[in-house]
C-alpha cells in the first residue's frame, strides 16, 4: 500500500485520476477514485496534494518501516499544512508550509 | 481502435523539464503549431512531480560556466561533450532567473542573494516547479498539449537516397483508447531517462519506491533505436546513493547538514574511495562488501532546529523519508541515516548517456531532436541543463523550419503547411500507420495470454540484476555474465508478441515492457564493449578492473533494420569546437 483512498470521503472530482503521472487511478462503479494496482505507485504524493477532499493520504509499506501511520496533505492560501497520523488515526503533527518560503537545506 | 491524426508543425513527445520549456519557447513563433504528446498529464509528470529542493547546477558568483565543465568533466573521468555541457552552463543562470519569474521561491540571504550549497547549487522550494512549467504552458495558444497520450513509434519515410526522415509519430490514449498519428515537420523527444530495468531496491508492494520515476521507462531510447538513431555511452549508467529503503536523495543531509558517511563502526569512509559520484556509492558498496555495513550518513550530532528543517526539506521533495522518521520513532537525532546505492538507471540528466547529438541538439536522424535526460554527452544536467537543453533545442527547430518551405499535407512529406488552428483532423493512413495501429489491435485483439507485461518486467529485471551489473551482483559485470543477458533478453524480447491487453492500460504496459527489453539490449552492447573500469559501479568490469588509455573515446550504438546492435568508437569531441553530423 502506498497511497490509501477513503470511499467515504470521495466525490469523484476526477482530480486525482488527472494528476497521476502513472495514470494508476481509476473510477470505480460508483465513480469514485480507486487504485487496482497500488503497488505500482511512486509515493510522489501528486493525487493526496490534488484532492480537495482529503479523501487520499500516504502510507509506508511495512518494509519500508511503515507502522500504521499515514500522512495527509490540505491545502491552505499559500501552501500546504502536512500531517503526520498516528496508527490510531491521531494527528501526531502537523507541518505548516509555504510555498514563498524555501528550505534551509 | 477510433483513429485520430493531428498535422502540427513541432511534435514535442514527453511534456516533462526539457519538453514543456522547448514548448514555451518555440511558442514565441505563434504561427507555429506545437503539440506535446504527454503519456501522463504535464501538471506532475516526470521527474519534477513530487518537486525538488535545490537547483543543482547555477554558476554562483566567481565563477564562469567553464569551471562547471571542467567539474563534469572530471567527474566523468573525460567521458563527456565539452560543447553540449558549455552551451548549458551559459545558460543556467538565465533559465534559473526566468523560472523565479514564473513564480519559483528562491531562498535568498539579507542582501537578496541566492544562498548557494557548495558552488554550483542553490536551494528552493521546488514543490510546485512542475505546476508552475505547466501553467506557463498553458498561456501559450499555439500550443496543444495531449494528456494521457502514449507515443510508442516514430512515423518516418526514406529520401530518395535511402536517408530516414522523421515525419511524426505514433501513440494510443491511455485514457481514450484512440490511436493517434501526429504528423510533424520537426519531432522533439523529451521523454526523459529508463528506471525500472534492473531489480529494484524494494520487493512487491514498494516495487516502485525508485529514484527514477518507474513511469520514465526510456520509451525515447527506444523509439530512436528503432528509427535508427544513434546512441551514446549507455554503459555509464547511475547508480545514486540514497537514504536506504525510502530512497530518498542524500544530499540534503550530506551538504544541508554536512553529515559524513559512516560505517557500522563509525569510521569516516567517504574520503577513502574518492569523491566522484561514482566513487561515493562505491565507497558505500565497497564497505558493505568488507563486512562493514550498514553504512550510514551520520546525523546524530546535528541539532533540533536542523532535524526540524530536515524534515520539512524532505516534505517539499520525498515525503516518504520524513514519514518514516516519525514512524519508526526515531528522527535523524537519535539515529543515523542508512543508506545505499539504487539499482542503475540510464539516465542522461546524470551521466553522460543518451542519443547522440550535434551541439544544435539535433540527433543523427534528420527531423528528430532530443533534449533532457533522453540526450547524451553532457552529465550533471539536473533541472537547469533540462531547461536550458530545452530552450537551446527549439532555437534549432526555428531555425531548422525556416529552411523547409511549407508544402502540402502528404504523409511520405515532413514539410506540412504551419496550422494556426487547433489540431486539423486528415486521414492518410500510409503503410507504417496499418502496421503500428495493427500491432495495437493485435495485443487488444488477442485472447487470454497465460504471461502478462508484469512477468517479463520481472524476468527482465532478473536477468538484468544478476548477469548485467544490477544490486545483487554488486553492480559487476562480466564477458560471459553479459553474453548470457544478452541471449536472455533477446529472448524474452521475443515473447512482448504474445501478451494480450484488454484494455489501454494494458497496452501501455505490454509497451512499457518492450521498451524497456530494446534499451536493456543496447546497455548490455555498451557494457561488453567497454573494456575497463572507468567509474565504478556505474560500470564495474571484472573482466578489466582498471582505466585504459584506448577507452579515452566514446562507445556508440546504432540498431541496424534487423534488430541487431551495432557497437563503434568515436573520438572524443575537443574542448573548445562545437560538433555537426557528417554522414
Ligand atoms: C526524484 C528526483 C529528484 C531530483 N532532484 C533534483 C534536484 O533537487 N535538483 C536538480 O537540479 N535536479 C534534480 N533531479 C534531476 C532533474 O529533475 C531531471 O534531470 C530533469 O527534470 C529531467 O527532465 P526531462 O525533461 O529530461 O525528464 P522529465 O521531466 O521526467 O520528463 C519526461 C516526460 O516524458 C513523459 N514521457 C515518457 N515517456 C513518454 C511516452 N512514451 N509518450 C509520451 N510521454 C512520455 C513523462 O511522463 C515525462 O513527463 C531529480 C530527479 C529525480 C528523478
Ligand atoms: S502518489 Fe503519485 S504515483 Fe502514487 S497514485 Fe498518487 S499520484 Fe500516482
Ligand atoms: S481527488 Fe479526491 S474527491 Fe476527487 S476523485 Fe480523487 S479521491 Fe475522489
Amino acid at each position: 500500500m502506498s497511497i490509501r483512498i477513503e470511499k467515504g470521503k470521495c466525490r469523484g472530482c476526477g482530480a486525482c485520476l488527472e494528476v497521476c503521472p502513472g495514470n494508476l487511478i481509476f473510477r470505480d462503479g460508483e465513480g469514485k477514485a480507486f487504485i487496482p494496482k497500488p503497488y505500482n505507485c511512486w509515493a510522489c504524493v501528486s493525487c493526496v496534494k490534488a484532492c480537495p477532499f482529503g479523501a487520499i493520504s500516504m502510507e509506508l509499506e511495512p518494509e519500508i518501516d511503515g507502522r500504521g501511520g499515514a500522512l495527509r496533505v490540505e491545502k491552505t492560501a499559500g501552501g500546504y499544512d502536512w500531517k503526520i497520523i498516528g496508527r490510531s488515526g491521531e494527528i501526531r503533527r502537523i507541518f505548516k508550509m509555504k510555498t514563498k518560503e524555501a528550505n534551509k537545506y | 481502435m477510433e483513429k485520430k491524426t493531428i498535422s502540427c508543425d513541432v511534435l514535442i513527445i514527453g511534456g516533462g523539464t526539457a519538453g514543456c520549456y522547448a514548448a514555451t519557447t518555440i511558442a514565441k513563433r505563434p504561427d507555429l503549431k506545437v503539440v506535446i504528446a504527454e503519456k501522463a498529464n504535464i501538471v506532475r509528470s516526470g521527474c519534477l512531480a513530487a518537486g525538488v529542493n535545490a537547483l543543482n547546477a547555477y554558476i554562483t558568483p566567481g565563477h564562469v560556466p567553464q569551471d562547471y565543465v571542467d567539474y563534469a568533466k572530471k567527474d566523468a573521468e573525460g567521458i563527456v561533450r565539452e560543447d553540449l555541457l558549455l552551451t548549458l552552463a551559459g545558460r543556467f543562470n538565465e533559465v534559473t532567473h526566468d523560472l523565479e519569474k514564473k513564480g519559483l521561491t528562491i531562498l535568498k540571504d539579507e542582501n537578496g542573494n541566492y544562498v548557494s550549497r557548495g558552488w554550483r547549487n542553490i536551494k528552493i522550494n521546488g514543490e510546485n516547479i512542475k505546476p508552475l512549467l505547466a501553467d506557463s504552458v498553458s498561456k501559450c495558444p499555439s500550443v496543444e498539449v495531449i494528456n494521457h497520450l502514449n507515443i510508442t513509434d516514430l512515423d518516418f519515410t526514406e529520401d530518395a537516397s535511402g536517408k530516414t526522415i522523421v515525419t511524426g509519430a505514433f501513440g494510443f490514449g491511455v485514457r481514450d483508447g484512440k490511436a493517434y498519428h501526429i504528423k510533424a515537420r520537426a519531432v522533439l523527444i523529451s521523454t526523459g531517462g529508463a528506471a525500472g530495468l534492473y531489480r529494484p531496491n524494494n520487493p512487491g508492494n514498494a516495487r516502485h519506491r525508485t529514484w527514477y520515476p518507474p513511469f520514465n521507462t526510456g520509451a525515447g531510447y527506444a523509439m530512436g533505436l528503432m528509427a535508427g538513431a544513434e546512441m551514446t555511452t549507455f554503459e555509464m549508467r547511475f547508480v545514486a546513493l540514497r537514504c536506504k529503503d525510502t530512497i530518498a536523495p542524500t544530499g540534503t543531509i550530506a551538504q544541508g547538514v554536512h553529515a559524513k558517511q559512516v560505517n557500522n563502526k563509525g569510521e569516516v569512509y567517504e574520503t577513502k574511495y574518492g569523491l566522484t559520484t561514482s566513487e561515493r556509492v562505491y565507497g558505500t558498496v565497497e564497505e558493505n562488501r568488507k563486512g562493514h555495513g550498514p553504512c550510514y550518513l551520520d546525523t546524530t550530532k546535528i541539532t533540533e532546529e536542523a532535524e526540524e528543517d530536515l524534515y520539512r526539506a524532505y516534505l517539499n521533495m520525498a515525503p516518504s523519508q520524513t514519514l518514516r522518521w516519525f514512524e519508526s520513532g526515531k528522527g535523524p537525532r537519535d539515529l543515523p541515516v542508512e543508506i545505499e546505492g539504487t539499482e542503475p538507471y540510464v539516465v542522461g540528466g546524470h551521466t553522460a548517456s543518451g542519443f547522440w547529438i550535434d551541439t544544435a541538439r539535433r540527433t543523427t536522424v534528420e527531423g528528430l531532436y532530443a533534449a533532457g535526460d533522453v540526450a547524451g554527452g553532457a552529465p550533471q544536467k539536473y533541472v537547469t541543463g533540462a531547461l536550458a537543453e530545452g530552450e537551446i533545442v527549439a532555437e534549432t527547430i526555428l531555425r531548422d523550419l525556416e529552411k523547409l518551405p511549407p508544402r502540402g499535407i502528404d504523409a511520405a512529406d515532413r514539410t506540412y503547411a504551419p496550422q494556426k488552428e487547433k489540431s486539423q483532423e486528415i486521414s492518410s493512413p500510409g503503410a507504417r500507420e496499418a502496421e503500428i495501429f495493427g500491432t495495437y489491435e493485435k495485443f487488444l485483439t488477442k485472447a487470454d495470454s497465460h504471461l502478462t507485461a508484469e512477468n517479463l518486467e520481472d524476468a527482465m529485471q532478473k536477468v538484468m540484476d544478476e548477469y548485467a551489473g544490477g544490486i545483487k551482483s554488486d553492480y559487476r559485470v562480466n564477458g560471459a555474465k553479459l553474453a548470457l543477458a544478452d541471449r536472455k533478453i533477446s529472448d524474452l524480447l521475443e515473447l512482448v508478441d504474445l501478451l494480450a491487453a484488454k484494455t489501454p492500460m494494458d497496452l501501455l504496459e505490454i509497451y512499457e515492457v518492450r521498451e524497456r527489453l530494446i534499451v536493456c539490449r543496447a546497455l548490455i552492447a555498451h557494457l561488453g564493449a567497454r573494456r575497463e573500469t572507468r567509474w565504478h559501479v556505474f560500470d564495474e568490469n571484472e573482466d578489466y578492473p582498471g582505466i585504459s588509455d584506448e577507452g579515452l573515446c566514446y562507445i556508440e550504438s546504432v540498431m541496424d533494420h534487423d534488430g541487431r546492435i551495432r557497437i563503434f568508437r568515436r573520438d572524443l569531441v575537443k574542448g573548445g569546437v562545437s560538433y555537426e553530423h557528417s554522414n
